[in-house]
């Protein structure tokens, strides 16, 4: 009997600093289940925090808050604080 | 009445934009339109050559189509009329242009007054100035942040 994989993989896009940070993209194997909120955790760190105050998270071009589940092949997108004009 | 936004990837030109909304404009009598261009200096007074503006695929033309159907919904206006640049704008070169067209100039000034605040502080763009002290990411600022509070 086949054992159900717990594991997903995904990519993350990043965009404006976060990108000089992290790169624009990063393809990740998380762990089952994994929400938005917990994909932060994993990617953050200690000199770059992904804070959901200041970052926000986007999946299927909109944006989700961090109880979003994510599924295999996804791709969430980070977006830091926007300035336009 | 004409209500529209794009994304330009080249140059923009104010003269043309403004142009565009003089003609679309039908029974309006006031036309008031702003253009913000790269500045020449920091924030810290070193030296910026160009402004590099990143945008999204999908979200910056709908943060944009939001705005420009927000100030039709708040504003008894003809025309608004937004042109935002993306890429690399020179110093001094145009980053975005304004426009709004109204029976009254009271009404024309405050949407396009509008307009440029939702922009500041919503429209998804990231800025980055560069020049030969390097690069910074531009945020909105707090006086961006508490213009947008005016029309809350």
């Amino acid at each position: 009997m086949g054992r159900e994989d717990k594991t997903a993989e995904i990519s993350v896009r990043f965009y404006g600093r976060l990108a000089d940070a992290f790169g624009p993209t990063l393809a990740l194997h998380v762990p089952l289940p994994c929400h938005v909120g917990d994909l932060r955790e994993m990617v953050a760190r200690s000199d770059q925090t992904l804070a959901p105050n200041r970052v926000r998270a986007c999946v299927g071009d909109s944006f989700v808050p961090e109880d979003h589940p994510i599924g295999r092949g996804d791709v969430v997108e980070f977006l830091p604080p926007v300035s336009g004009g | 009445m004409s209500f529209r936004c794009r994304i330009a990837e080249h140059a923009l030109d104010p003269a043309s934009e403004l142009e565009a909304l003089v003609q679309a404009t039908g029974g309006a009598g006031a036309v008031v339109s702003f253009v913000g261009l790269a500045r020449q200096t920091g924030a810290e007074g070193e030296p910026v050559e160009r402004l590099v503006l990143e945008h999204h695929p999908q979200l910056t033309r709908r943060s944009l189509d939001k705005i420009v159907l927000d100030a039709r919904e708040c504003f008894d206006v003809e025309c608004i009329h937004v042109v935002h640049r993306s890429g690399e704008v020179p110093a001094r070169e145009p980053i975005v242009f304004a426009g709004a067209t109204a029976v009254h100039r009271r009404i024309a000034f405050d949407a396009a007054d509008y307009v440029m605040d939702r922009l500041k502080t919503e429209a998804i763009f990231w800025k980055r100035e560069e020049g030969s002290a390097g690069c910074r990411w531009i945020e909105a600022s707090d006086g961006d942040r508490a213009a947008r509070l005016r029309w809350a």
